[in-house]
């Protein structure tokens, strides 16, 4: 850099003060390709790693439901362990929303079989089964399932499901204990045929 | 763009977009968090910090503490301790799935070694796995009336030093006013730092002079926050026992200024030992002194 | 170049630049005073890192005191002034309008300093805030506005009497970072000083939201205003492209607002990784400017000052060093390992220090003389090359120094089995090495100072000469 007057430049005696001018080369295509190639990388960036822009979700964990399943204890809540089971076990039929199928399965989510009191009838329907029609909400279904009482051996699995399905969607009845879900299993685990509705209904609610 | 007031509503609109994104958005969903009720300490965390914690943090902000000290751990992954809680009434299949469980992580497990697990409950079975072969083990168990559970282990080099059972989240700084998480280490980290260093009598001394407990560290004293103080018959209760070489002199005593005293109370009440849901990690009462093993360890 | 292809008669620029003298010159020599302070404190604070027993006994010096005060000197006191005696400067030239009000710039400016003082002196003093780059404590802030409501006022309405309609690429950056310091600080002030401020871990977002406008749009865009000014102008050929010109600006206008941050910092994911994608537009956006600027180079000659188009490519190289760099630190992997250490100062150094700095130095050695029509007092160790090269290299020595030792000491801070006295140990060298920087980035300071100084007193001793001929014939 020079420090030698340059106050003659200034005085415009040279044109070194002309204002520079701007040329109009377009923007070339390779300049598009690469800003579209980021963008679409962005976007993957934030639909893979961002966890879904939730509060609850930082550093290693992927998502909110990675979250959910990482933390300590969560094998012991039964409505957790009863979500599995109904996925496994009930949902082909009554749908994992509870809503059964139109004239085929009736609808849980809502019934009045299950928003009752006691878990006595439900458990009784998932050991043994159930034949013949039965009314529910007001409407008649005519429909077998068969018992689970041999697929669903641990009293804690069945308590846990009968739980998870008193709890789900609008449902809003209480957790049955694995106490009750043995009780019924003592009492009527080796009836050996399903039940109709007519004999639930002349049963009590809760598990005596 | 050849005209000005074009270009003052793009750059407004750029502005505002901006601002939406970055200022109301965060504001909105980080800045109104409430306190949360943590099931494993049994009371609503963070709590509110009292009139002493807050004038120490004061003393710290004003020093410009966090120009050399993080108050954040971070975590840089998760693994899984699977642990077998109860036995249950089929010993026999628990055994042969603990074998299988074994196959399944890439282990080989004898039945010998598979009853000896089985005898001292409860037993960690696998240690550090990922998820997806935790998940897999537990599945295994299923029906078999045996309980397991899968413990979550935080990853990562600064949980590794001690600095923190679990990495620090938005909820931690709830009652930061200002915010002082900083981003430097020249020093470590004291987000956790009243968990694992709970001597006093260290801090105090240490602040007035840290070569005097920490060999080599390279923090300044901070001997303004103390009187030298020529001693008056007897020695003040609150004076620092220093060893000789960093003593005050003959008949002289370092007694603390209240807001030395603040600073440690501050520097004592920073913990995270409790377990969020955004951090989780499993938490037990044994913890808080098993993590006590940092290497700023007070010298004895 | 004939005087014929200027679409204005030169003659004129005398009265254009003369009519700016006296503003610019104090705000000059104000910026200049506040770059030797702020060097002088960071001397301090880069001896006290591997001293710590140097004044160790004051509160008001200590290094987390010194370190906030150096930055805020530098950010409000030199590159903002600087910054809008350069904005001042590119106005008038490329509008070719003399400037208006120059007495509420003048006012505006005292207010500035007496805030920044003040502001300086509360840090010093146990008000500081906490946040960076907003280190001042809080009742500074609407003063500065006031100040800068006075002086951008005043460039805006020179702004709207240009009498050359057509923009050049350099105005849009000028008026892009005019406008948004105004509403970045009003925001970020009143979310974080006002009487409800933003709780928790918001404060961190807004704050980094605050120093990365700062980094990218408001310095960032005077460095990129002065670089796309320079490189033609002293190279005495066109820009490139305007085109070219256009889609980085508002790539890096879109992209600037949040980069710098990383993950795994306490923030949910959704801030890192948003931050990422920013810092990967605005590093686009970064090598778009330099392909514009080597095709506008391309061919050219040594220039009329080969030196300073030496400085100028030199700084526009550490500007898209410094947004690569921050590109590839935001990345999981080498954010892991840059995080926490003194890479990230190594980047402020390369972005504010590197690019913006030297820009800002060549201004003023260039339009200085212009503007007072009195030339640099040539001599020996003062001339305005050793005085660069000073500058320069004790900039990128530091700017490496914290790169690369930043980078080792991360390094050893991710390997959980060495001890926190081996990480400290790790960078020890390297700072040690910086003092050296520090010391010849201060050296530099005070000479400029000096230069600028004599500059001052040489004008106001011939102004105060014209005044008494100008009696003195009055009396005759």
């Amino acid at each position: 850099m020079s420090s030698k007057p340059n106050n003659t430049k200034s005085k415009g005696k040279t044109g070194n003060d002309r204002e520079p001018g701007v040329g109009k080369a377009p923007v070339s295509v390779g300049v598009f390709v690469v800003t579209i190639l980021l963008a679409y990388w962005a976007m993957m960036e934030l639909n893979t790693r961002a966890g879904g822009f939730s509060r609850y979700v930082y550093g290693p964990y992927e998502s909110y439901a990675v979250v959910e399943s990482v933390q300590p204890g969560s094998g012991d809540d039964p409505i957790k362990r009863g979500a599995d089971i109904y996925r496994n076990i009930c949902s082909p039929c009554h749908q994992a929303s509870g809503m059964g199928a139109p004239g085929q399965f009736p609808p849980l989510a809502g019934s009045d079989w299950v928003n009752v009191e006691g878990p006595n009838r439900m458990l009784r329907i998932v050991l043994n089964g159930l034949g013949g029609p039965i009314e529910v909400n007001g409407e008649t279904w005519n429909a077998v399932m068969p018992g689970f009482g041999d697929v669903i051996v641990s009293d804690e699995d069945l308590a846990a499901v009968i739980s998870y399905v008193r709890n789900s969607w609008t449902n809003e009845a209480s957790i049955c204990t694995p106490e009750e879900a043995a009780a019924v299993r003592a009492e009527s685990g080796d009836r050996g045929r399903a039940w109709t509705s007519t004999e639930l209904l002349a049963l009590p609610l809760e598990v005596q | 763009m050849q005209k000005g007031y074009q270009l003052f509503f793009g750059i407004l609109a750029v502005m505002v977009i901006s601002w939406l994104g970055l200022v109301v958005f965060p504001t909105v969903q980080l800045g109104h968090q409430s306190t949360r009720q943590v099931k494993e300490i049994g009371r609503h965390y963070p709590s509110e910090p009292g009139s002493i914690v807050l004038n120490g943090r004061k003393v710290y902000q004003q020093a410009g503490c966090v120009a050399c000290h993080t108050q954040q751990v971070r975590q840089s992954g998760y693994a899984f301790d699977v642990v077998l809680n109860e036995v249950g009434d089929f010993p026999d299949s628990v055994k042969q799935i603990l074998v299988d469980a074994a196959k399944l992580a890439g282990k080989a497990l004898s039945g010998e070694e598979a009853s000896s697990q089985m005898a001292q409950l409860p037993s960690t079975l696998l240690e550090g796995v990922d998820r997806v072969t935790a998940e897999g083990v537990i599945r295994l168990f299923k029906d078999s009336g045996a309980k397991v559970a899968a413990n979550i282990l935080p990853l990562g080099p600064d949980i590794q030093r001690g600095w923190g059972p679990r990495q620090t989240v938005g909820l931690d700084y709830l009652y930061d006013q200002p915010l002082l998480m900083g981003q430097q280490r020249l020093g470590p980290d004291l987000a956790n730092v009243g968990a694992r260093l709970t001597d006093r009598d260290w801090h105090l001394k240490h602040l007035y002079h840290p070569r005097s407990v920490v060999d080599g560290s390279n923090m300044p004293a901070y001997t303004y926050l103390f009187s030298v103080q020529p001693i008056d018959g007897e020695p003040s209760p609150d004076a620092l026992e220093l060893s000789e070489a960093f003593s005050a002199g003959e008949g002289m005593e370092v007694v603390p200024k209240p807001e030395a005293h603040a600073l440690v109370d501050y520097l004592m009440s920073l913990r995270i030992e409790n377990p969020v849901f955004e951090a989780p990690y499993m938490f037990t009462q044994a913890d808080p002194s098993d993590i006590n093993n940092s290497e700023m360890q007070p010298a004895q | 170049m004939d005087e014929s292809s200027s679409s204005k008669p030169i003659s004129d620029w005398k009265d254009i630049d003369t009519s700016y003298r006296f503003p610019t010159l104090f705000l000059v020599a104000k910026a200049t005073g506040w770059l030797l302070i702020s060097t002088l404190f960071s001397l301090l604070a880069s001896i006290k890192m591997h001293s710590p027993e140097f004044l160790s006994n004051c509160s008001w010096v200590t290094y987390g005191v010194l370190v906030p005060a150096a930055r805020n000197a530098f950010i409000y006191g030199f590159a903002l002034q600087a910054g809008f005696a350069a904005m001042l400067w590119m106005t008038m030239r490329l509008g070719q309008v003399k400037l208006r009000g120059p007495g509420f710039i003048f006012i505006g400016m005292i207010l500035w300093n007496l805030a920044l003082v003040l502001g300086i002196l509360g840090l010093m003093g146990g008000g500081l805030s906490g946040y960076a780059f907003l280190d001042m404590p809080g009742f500074v802030y609407p003063m500065l506005f006031t100040a800068y409501a006075l002086i951008g006022g005043m460039a805006i309405l020179t702004f709207f009497k240009r009498q050359v309609r057509e923009l050049y690429p350099s105005q849009w950056f000028i008026y892009a970072s005019f406008y948004w310091f105004p509403w970045m600080l009003t925001i970020a002030s009143y979310a974080l000083f006002s009487s409800e401020p933003a709780r928790g871990i918001a404060q961190a977002l807004i704050n980094q939201w605050y120093v990365s406008g700062m980094t990218t749009i408001v310095l960032g865009f005077v460095g990129l205003a002065l670089v796309q000014y320079f490189i033609p102008k002293l190279s005495g050929r066109d820009l490139y492209s305007s085109h070219l010109s256009f889609f980085a600006f508002w790539m890096m206008l879109l992209f600037g607002g949040l980069t710098g941050l990383l993950e795994a910092q306490s923030l949910p994911a959704w801030a890192g990784v948003i931050s990422s994608v920013c810092s990967h537009f605005v590093s686009l956006a970064w090598v778009i400017v330099a392909y514009n600027l080597w095709k506008s180079l391309q061919g050219s000659g040594r220039g009329s000052d080969p030196f300073a188009l030496l400085l100028v490519r030199a700084a526009a190289l550490s500007g898209l060093v410094g947004a690569l760099l921050t590109a590839w630190g935001s990345r999981p992997a080498a954010a892991e390992l840059v995080q926490f250490s003194l890479f990230l100062p190594g980047l402020t150094w390369l972005q504010l220090f590197g690019f913006v700095g030297t820009l800002l130095l060549v201004s003023i050695y260039y339009f200085l003389p212009r503007v007072t029509e009195l030339p640099w007092k040539s001599g020996g160790i003062l001339s305005w090359k050793g005085v660069m090269t000073c500058y320069f290299s004790g900039v990128s020595l530091i700017s490496l120094v914290y790169l690369v030792g930043g980078w080792k000491q991360g390094k050893t801070l991710a390997d959980a089995s060495k001890s926190f006295a081996e990480v400290q140990a790790a960078a020890m060298t390297f700072i040690r090495i910086s003092t050296v920087g520090e010391l010849l980035v201060f050296v530099a300071a005070l000479m400029v100072c000096l230069k600028v100084t004599g500059m001052l007193i040489a004008q106001l001793r011939a102004y105060i000469q014209c005044c008494c001929s100008c009696k003195s014939e009055a009396t005759q």
